[in-house]
């Protein structure tokens, strides 16, 4: 029982947490990717900024988040994503529309957008150093623990706040998505100029205006993610490459221009690798009793030792790429 | 005039496709395009919409000078047109796919999509459905009514009717000529010639980039030269 | 091709010559040949990804990847012989772990043939992917105990003790190697899937480097790693530069020389054609992607090649210094700030920004000094320890600005690729 407890800690719960970072940051790739035609390789570092700016306005605020009793870093989340919207399509201004005016192939917005990358790794840097921070230096970080009304069960099923406040935050964003999406004009033009640009130009769409509303989604989605996923663990400053893999691997797996796909994408990485670098041994340690006694468990049985996480996505990455490039959710072949 | 367009030269970039030609009808009127394949008829299209940059020539709306008015700000002058190919939002219902056509007005256009419904009355039943998911016909009727949408002073249809059955064939053109009863003026660039002159006011016909004949769709069927060179004997 | 492009290439190249002067005087002549040598090794990389990017606009953002294998290939290749690895159990136990590697690769690719024993579909399918999943499992569990008993007993297997220059080329194959298969499944695509697959590979190639303690000692590192040529040890830095210098330089100019020819032959023309406009290259057929396979392998043998010849100057094996900023990006900077498809454009490129990439480093340094002194003295600030840290990190940003102003103002690079007309 403890072991299946184990379990859930471990997959079930670390899956969920980080499949929805991987998601809620997926959907700002997928878009990009489907309005703008590139690879948005900044997006894992403006989730980096997004955490950065949340820490900033939480240490000019201390004690903001004891007034509500929800920790400081997430209450002037709000602040975050109106900064990072901003920044985002400052960035856009200073050098994706330029390139974008001058009608240059959408891979040279991809070299771009690697520049930008650079340029923020730098920024952070610089400015903050590279040695981990937390949100919770003053705080306490709130801990649940469920027990678990089994007799043999002796440990707690175990959730920390952040990690609650996640999930929710993650499902209210992707629900107001979808809200965005489906209901309002602006939304409905976004899906439109993903689903055939050139009609949409033709329609009289204006694509300036959707390529805005797109970094604005893009930049606050990833001001979430960044922020909830510092929450969560530390705020360090190399989470970009790391991310990103994940990330281009889950909009890629959900099928490119498509958010809902991005969001099954997420999960489905998310949980992959929490199941390749689980130690299998644990679950099947019980059975051992009734096991003849030649076989003996292994101590470690992990598909993938933790080292190597990054080759999961990667994996995934390939094997969609060869055998259904269109993503699950059948998205545009580029 | 509604639309006029006079000694256009346009290309894609090297030897122009279009060698100085002009095109022109009035409010209500169809005109249809017809000429061998690589006469330049689609590019003709484009170059009235706005889609390729002309090297020479004028294209002037009801008089007014348009010639260097990007296709987006045509639409809202009221200029719609259909491509051959992708003239859908695949992913979009059909009911978000007709809103599309109406992103540029910002009053209330529900009576239009009902009008659309009785129009093309499939589409009522599928107006929830994905448009990825239509047959064909039903698929060109979504893009002409998205193109309907805006309520233009002109359409621009590239060969609505190819790869379609036969019935759909006759259903699309009954509701072109509708669309000009309205007062509409329709250019359609056509494959099938013969069909597409039986319901001209005018027809153009081009070969080379150039305009070969001109004239009411009626006297050109007559006409046995045409007769010969285009409409297989 | 006409008079002021001449003159510009000449003024630039008298710039750069210039530098090199100014660095003589104020540096000396071991630092200059140190920069120069490293600078020709950059060159290499940098004709390998201007063939890619320029002639062909593949999109490789896995350049350091490929360093790592073409560093780690020459490594095994030409380190002393580990006497106390060969004589140990551990050689035993790699030897039967590698007999049991074949055996399971064999029984997976039978299993791949089942369909001839009548289980097909999706039978089939879920049969493939258990016995994977079983024999990775396998291959996993077996490996743990014997990269430990080779760690605890030897340290690490060591190298084979062969000529460098073997290990370079062996190097470059291996890099190559990798890019048939990353190619092969990213090529019929767009070329962001093919950045985002380097990328990828890029960060695996050096976490497996930097975690398999048994194959390259890991973080612990490997040092010396020998020279082609006589080393400092044995001749002085200068003498001993200059050699490493004149063969990486003569090795340049041969790849130049090949390119060029290539570049002017049919086959360059093609590869221009399929860049600039695929949809009517698309009627030659299916082709195109053999011929962007071709192109991909060949400019990531090169870089492999190169970031052998890199590694191997600095004398140390240290996966944890593959960074994607030094051996990716920088030769990014250097093939848009040359010139894309330009392979003139591509070794001034990497002259240049090599020279300007490390001049960055005392720049940067005595600027955040002064902005120190000065903050303390009339703000009191008081700077952060890791100032000069940071300052260094921040070079990364003018990196980053540097690629996105060069695509903004000279998209075609100082020395753009000459377009003779042949038609």
């Amino acid at each position: 029982m403890n072991e299946l407890i184990f379990f859930v800690n471990k997959v079930l719960i670390s899956g969920t947490i980080i499949g929805c970072i991987y998601a809620l940051g997926a959907i700002g790739v997928t878009l990009v990717f489907g309005i703008l035609r590139f690879a948005n390789f900044s997006h894992a570092d403006m989730m980096t900024v997004g955490a950065y700016i949340a820490f900033i306005f939480a240490s000019l605020m201390p004690g903001a988040g004891a007034l509500i009793g929800l920790p400081t870093g997430f209450v002037v989340l709000p602040l975050a994503i109106i900064c990072l919207a901003a920044f985002a399509i400052v960035v856009d201004r200073l050098f994706y529309r330029p390139l974008r005016e001058r009608k240059v192939r959408p891979v040279m917005l991809l070299v771009a957008s690697l520049g930008v990358t650079l340029m923020l790794h730098g920024l952070v840097r610089l400015f903050a150093g590279t040695s981990p921070r937390s949100f919770f230096q003053d705080e306490k970080k709130d801990v649940f623990r469920f027990d678990v009304p089994f007799e043999l069960a002796s440990r707690d099923i175990v959730i920390s706040e952040p990690q609650v406040l996640l999930i929710i935050t993650s499902i209210v964003c992707i629900f107001a998505l979808h809200w965005f999406l489906t209901h309002t004009k602006l939304g409905k033009a976004m899906r439109a100029m993903s689903d055939n640009a050139d009609l949409a130009l033709v329609s009289g769409i204006n694509t300036e205006k959707i390529v805005r509303a797109t970094w604005i989604i893009a930049g606050s989605l990833a001001a979430v993610a960044g922020t909830l996923l510092s929450l969560d663990v530390v705020l360090k400053p190399d989470l970009s490459f790391n991310l990103l893999l994940p990330i281009f691997a889950a909009a890629i797996v959900g099928g490119i221009g498509r958010p809902y796909g991005a969001i099954a994408g997420g999960l489905l990485v998310g949980f992959s690798e929490t199941l390749a670098i689980f130690n299998w041994s644990i679950l099947l340690r019980p059975s051992a009793e009734f096991l003849p006694e030649w076989i003996d468990i292994p101590a470690r049985m992990a598909f993938v030792p933790t080292e190597y996480k990054i080759i999961v996505p990667f994996v995934i990455l390939i094997a969609v790429l060869i055998w259904r490039p269109t993503g699950i959710f059948k998205g545009q072949v580029l | 005039m509604l639309i006029k367009a006079s000694n256009i030269v346009a290309g894609y970039g090297g030897e122009p496709v279009l060698n100085g030609i002009d095109l022109s009808i009035d409010s209500g009127q169809i005109g249809v395009i017809v000429g061998p394949n690589g006469a330049g008829k689609s590019t003709a299209l484009k170059s009235v919409f706005g889609l390729i940059q002309l090297t020479q020539g004028t294209v002037s709306l009801a008089g007014d000078d348009v010639t260097h008015v990007p296709p987006d700000q045509r639409v809202s002058l009221g200029i719609s047109y259909v491509p051959q190919e992708m003239n859908i939002f695949p992913s979009l219902t059909v009911r978000e796919n007709l809103e599309m056509g109406a992103f540029i007005r910002n009053d209330d256009f529900s009576s239009v999509i009902d009008n659309m419904y009785d129009l093309f009355p499939p589409l009522k039943q599928k107006a929830t459905a994905v448009a990825g998911q239509l047959s064909g016909g039903q698929r060109q009727m979504v893009a002409i009514a998205r193109a309907l949408m805006i309520g233009p002073r002109l359409l621009l249809l590239d060969e609505p009717t190819v790869g379609l059955s036969p019935a759909f064939v006759y259903e699309i053109i009954e509701r072109i000529k509708a669309i000009a009863a309205r007062g509409v003026g329709v250019l359609i660039v056509e494959q099938n010639a013969r069909r597409a002159l039986e319901i001209a006011d005018i027809g153009f016909v081009l070969a080379a980039g150039k305009n070969l004949y001109t004239d009411s769709g009626e006297n050109l069927l007559n006409d046995p030269e045409v007769a010969k060179s285009f409409l297989g004997g | 091709m006409n008079i002021d492009q001449y003159r510009r290439e000449i003024l630039l190249f008298s710039l750069v010559g210039l530098a090199i002067v100014a660095i003589v005087a104020f540096f000396g002549q071991a630092y200059t040949l140190r920069m120069l040598a490293e600078a020709a090794c950059y060159a290499i990389l940098a004709l390998g990804l201007t063939l890619q990017w320029g002639y062909a606009g593949l999109f490789n953002a896995g350049g350091m990847g490929f360093v790592a294998i073409g560093g780690f290939i020459t490594m095994v290749v030409a380190f002393p012989v580990n006497d106390a690895f060969w004589g140990s159990e551990g050689a035993k136990a790699l030897g039967f772990f590698l007999i049991e590697v074949a055996v399971i690769v064999l029984a997976v690719v039978g299993l791949t043939q089942i369909h001839r024993i009548g289980i097909r579909g999706k039978l089939k399918a879920v049969c493939v992917m258990v016995g994977l999943a079983a024999a990775f499992l396998f291959f996993n569990n077996e490996l743990a105990p014997v990269a430990k008993l080779i760690e605890t007993e030897s340290g690490f297997i060591g190298g084979l003790g062969l000529p460098v220059l073997l290990g370079w080329i062996l190097g470059g194959l291996a890099a190559a190697f990798v890019a048939y298969w990353i190619g092969k499944a990213c090529l019929g695509l767009r070329a962001d899937y093919l950045a985002i697959a380097t990328l990828g590979i890029a960060e695996i190639i050096k976490a497996i480097l930097k975690n398999a303690d048994w194959l390259t000692r890991g973080t612990l590192t490997v040092s010396p790693l020998p020279w082609p040529v006589p080393t400092p040890n044995d001749i002085g830095f200068v003498a001993a530069r200059s050699a490493y210098l004149a063969l990486t330089a003569i090795m340049v100019a041969v790849i130049f020389v090949l390119l060029q020819r290539a570049y002017r032959a049919p086959w360059g023309r093609m590869m221009r054609a399929i860049r600039d406009n695929e949809v009517s290259a698309a009627a030659m057929g299916k082709d195109i992607n053999l011929r962007r396979l071709q192109i991909f392998v060949l400019g990531s043998g090169l870089i492999g090649f190169g970031g052998a010849a890199l590694i191997s100057f600095a004398r140390i094996f240290d996966p944890s210094g593959f960074t994607p900023l030094k051996h990716t990006f920088l030769v990014w900077v250097m093939v848009l700030v040359g010139g894309a498809g330009n392979n003139l454009g591509a070794i001034f490129g990497a002259v240049a920004v090599y020279i300007i990439w490390l001049m960055g480093e005392p720049v940067a340094l005595l600027l955040f000094e002064s902005v120190r002194e000065l903050g303390s003295l009339w703000f009191d600030w008081e700077a952060p320890a890791d100032l000069m840290t940071r300052a260094l990190q921040a070079r990364v940003f003018f990196v980053g600005l540097t690629i996105t102003l060069a695509l903004r103002f000279v998209p075609r690079g100082l020395i753009p690729e000459r377009l003779n007309k042949i038609s």
